[in-house]
Parts: structure tokens; sequence; C-alpha cells
């Protein structure tokens, strides 16, 4: 018979668990009560909160079918599915900001139906919960959002990643009325509130920056470690960088060798702003160094991307 | 005052000898004596590393009174391996902030050392090395044991750890509905 472990023993085993593999915990916590209640405490759920997240899988748009879920570490599967005419934007700590769109008809048989963006929902693919944020009530032509937990915009503590998918959130929603304008503005909606704040004084000229196209909103690239969140533009010939904590709106241009190539934003390793771009046959990483603000460094270059 | 001075002398030169010894002995529960690396004590294990600090080791050996013997031989045996073998500079990394950062996948060396054991030696290890406040031999032994619980069901991990189901069939049936993607392969 083998000996029985104490339960401050059963705690260091079990905060040990591959991240990746979730299964391991629920099975655990099959076995008895009071390991349910070691992995349940609130210390112990502190301790996992306080690495790095694993990445369990993402959603992938299709054509026309709702959003898929592709697993990254099987077997693990949220419970509830994206519904029809939803289209993921952005995930911040296991909710989602899902567009649900809607297709319109004219009873004219000539007219052809369009597709229109009437609510934003925030959903937790692992309760199905739902937080239904109504569209801005200003006048937008394209437009692109970002979800963040509340805590993580006030002040220096940040979001400590304990119980985020219960604690209140912010959308900030990047919006251009004209996209020959060169102007673009950023307002906040509060889930605190429950409704929108008055766009901030951010209207921004990109003239000068190598913007020579429209501007069109990308997705957003949130990063909270220095509290702002980047969002593309047009092809990211330049990216918008929106400060939570000043709500400042500005325009940043991209690494001097990207202009006119095809690249994608992405967090840098140390947690700052990256930017990979393909450059045949090596996949280059750029990342923003905060210190000197306009300044990139090449971080990294790959052979065989 | 000639024969004083001399004691004197002798009395600082084993002082001296005592802090420049290079090991430790270390008393089980049940009377065993065990060396071990001073420097490799004090650097894997945060209590044995205050208590050399501190100067409550004893010359005739230091009482671990929650540690039998066989546990107490494998932690001076990894000790003793780990001062052999030479530290990569994320092994010492990861000691320090543990909580953080990414787990260290356990060295070939480690390995062979935890998969040799037996169960329950395996357990009595895991308890000596929470005991003794061994991250790196924690981080080892654990992920021996999580390798063990892999593909188990509830009922199979109860046997191997023996302990005793006290949920009703109800309530585990509403867990098992609750959270039904983590038994797909059941």
């Amino acid at each position: 018979m083998p000996p029985q472990l104490p339960d401050d023993v059963v705690e260091e085993i079990l905060a040990r668990f591959p991240p990746d593999e979730p299964a391991l915990l629920v099975r655990a916590a099959l076995a008895c009560k009071a390991w349910h209640r070691i992995v349940s405490g609130a210390g112990f759920r502190r301790r996992l909160h306080g690495r790095a997240p694993p990445l369990l899988g993402f959603f992938h748009h299709n054509g026309s079918h709702p959003p898929s879920f592709n697993p990254t570490s099987p077997p693990f599967r949220p419970p509830y599915s994206p519904r029809a005419g939803w289209l993921i934007l952005n995930a911040r700590h296991g909710r989602f900001l899902v567009a649900r769109k809607m297709t319109t008809t004219s009873t004219s048989p000539f007219a052809t139906p369009s597709t229109e963006v009437v609510e934003l929902i925030v959903w937790d693919p692992t309760t199905d919960e739902q937080h239904g944020v109504p569209m801005p009530p200003f006048k937008y032509s394209t437009w692109s959002a970002a979800l963040i937990c509340a805590a993580a915009a006030a002040a220096a503590g940040g979001c400590d990643h304990f119980d985020c998918p219960k604690g209140p959130f912010l959308v900030v929603f990047v919006f251009t009325d004209n996209i020959y304008k060169g102007t673009m503005s950023a307002c906040v909606y509060s889930s605190e509130q429950g409704s929108w704040r008055v766009p901030t004084c951010t209207h921004c000229h990109c003239q000068g920056h190598g913007c020579r196209h429209s501007l069109r909103v990308r997705g957003p690239i949130v990063l909270v470690k220095n509290n702002a969140i980047y969002f593309g533009c047009d092809k990211n010939t330049s990216v918008l960088e929106y400060d939570l904590g000043r709500q400042k709106l500005s325009m940043i241009g991209p690494p001097p060798v990207c202009y006119c190539q095809d690249v994608v934003l992405m967090t840098a390793d140390g947690g700052g702003l990256g930017f990979a771009i393909v450059e045949n046959p090596k996949l280059c990483l750029w990342s923003r160094e905060a210190a000197l603000r306009e300044a990139f460094t090449a971080e990294e270059a790959r052979a065989g991307a | 005052m000639e024969v004083d001075k001399g004691k004197g002398e002798a009395e600082e030169t084993r002082k001296v000898a005592e802090a420049d010894r290079d090991t430790v002995t270390l008393k089980s529960s049940d009377g065993k004596l065990f060396e071990v690396s001073k420097e490799a004590a004090a650097r894997l294990s945060t209590v044995l590393a205050g208590m050399i600090a501190g100067g409550s080791i004893d010359d005739n050996g230091t009482d671990l009174k929650q540690i039998g013997s066989e546990a107490l031989e494998n932690v001076v045996d990894y000790c003793n391996k780990h001062a052999n073998s030479i530290p990569s500079a994320a092994l010492i990394s990861s000691s320090i902030s543990f909580n953080t950062a990414p787990f260290k996948e356990p060295e070939e060396w480690e390995r062979k050392f935890v998969d040799r054991l037996s169960h329950d030696a395996l357990f009595d290890l895991v308890e000596a090395a929470n005991f003794l406040g061994m991250e790196r031999l924690l981080d080892v032994t654990c992920h021996k044991i999580s390798e063990m619980m892999k593909g188990k069901s509830p009922d199979q991990i109860r046997e191997v750890f023996n302990i005793k189901n006290d949920y009703t069939k109800e309530e585990l049936e509403e867990i098992r509905q609750e959270l039904a993607w983590a038994f797909y392969d059941d």
C-alpha cells in the first residue's frame, strides 16, 4: 500500500502538472474531495495564474460557417461553440469579443443582401455567459475593437489574471468615419458603467508616416504590459497605438524595411510590440524598443520560415 | 600560560577546520548518517542553506527526524550527482523564480534517477524534497508523478495515491457532465 501524501505535498505535485494538459487537473480533482479543495483553492489558482497561460487552441474562421475550435492540446475543447453569424475579433484571458452579424435582405428582388454588425458580445466559451455591448452611437465606416480586463487598464498593479473571466471589462473601439480623411478616433465601453464613454480627443493625421492608402483598421494586438493596444492600419503600413492610461491615440511607423510588405503585428518576446515579416526564405521578427519609442531592432531571423 | 595559549590555538584550528569542511552530515529518522557536499546542499535546499548559514549544522549529524534513511539516501545521492553535473544557467534561474519560470524538463540523468525508484520510494522522496525546500528535486519528482497520472481514470488515480473516494455517485456524475471535455478519452 503506497504511503498517503499530506495535502501540501499533493498541492506541490498538482501545481507542477503540465499547464497545457488541463484535463489532468480535472481528473485529479475527481479523486477525492480534499484534492478538489486543493485545486479550487484561491492559493492554488493564484499559483497557476502566476505562470504564463498555456495556448489551449484557437478559433478559426472558415467561410460562412461558424468559427471552429482547433485544440493545440487535445482533448481540451470548450464546452460551448460560437454561433452562426459570429465573427470573433479578439480574445483576452479566456473571454472573447464577438461581432454578431446579421444579413438583411430587401424586399426588392434586385437588391443585394447586406451584412452588418448589429452587436458586440463578450463571450465566455466555458460557461456560455454572454454580455451584449451595443455598437457605439457614432458614425463609422471602418473599425476594429479590442477586449481588455478593466483591472489591466487601472493603475500600476495591472491585471493579476485571477478570475478575469468574471471581472469587469473594457472594449476599445477604434474607427474612422471617412477612410480618405486621414483621421482616426477611439472610444471605450466600460461594463461597469454599461455605456460608451465620449470619444477622447484622439483624432490623428497619418500623413508623413508612409500611410499612402486608406485607413482600414485591422485586428488589434493587445498589450497590457505597457498599457497600450496596437491596431494595424491598411496593410499594416502604419500602426495605431491606443494608450489606455493616458487615453491617447497616436500613429506610429513600422520598422524601416516594412513599407509595402505584408507584415503581421505580434507580441514580441519581451511583451512589447513586434512585427513578423517574411523575407524569403527567412522569417524576420522585429521588436519595438519601448525606451526608444520609434526605434525598432531586428530581433531574430529564422531560416526556413 | 603556554599550555592555555596552545589550547586556544587548537580550538581556533578546530573551528576553522569545521568552517572549511566541504561536507555536512545529515541524520535520518532511524539514526543513519549521510555525508553530503555542503555547496550542493546549500544550493539545492533552501532549508539546508538556512541551517548552514545559521550555524545549526551538527558535526555529529544534523537531525532530520521527518526523513527516513531510504529517502535521505536518495536526497544525498541526488545532491552529490547534481554537484558533479554542470548546472545550466536556465536551471539556476528556474530555482530562483520557480513560480513564474517555465518548468524545465528533467535532464537525462535526473530522469534516470527517478525512473529507478520504486513507487513508495518516489513518494517518500517527494515528501523529503518538499520538507527540505528542494525546488528542483520537487520539479523532477513531481514531473515523474504527473507522467504516471497521464491517461488514468479517477479510480486508477485513487489506487496510485491510496486515497478513498468520498464523492457520491451523483456528485461525480454532476462534475463529469460539467467538465465533459476532460473525459473524452474514456
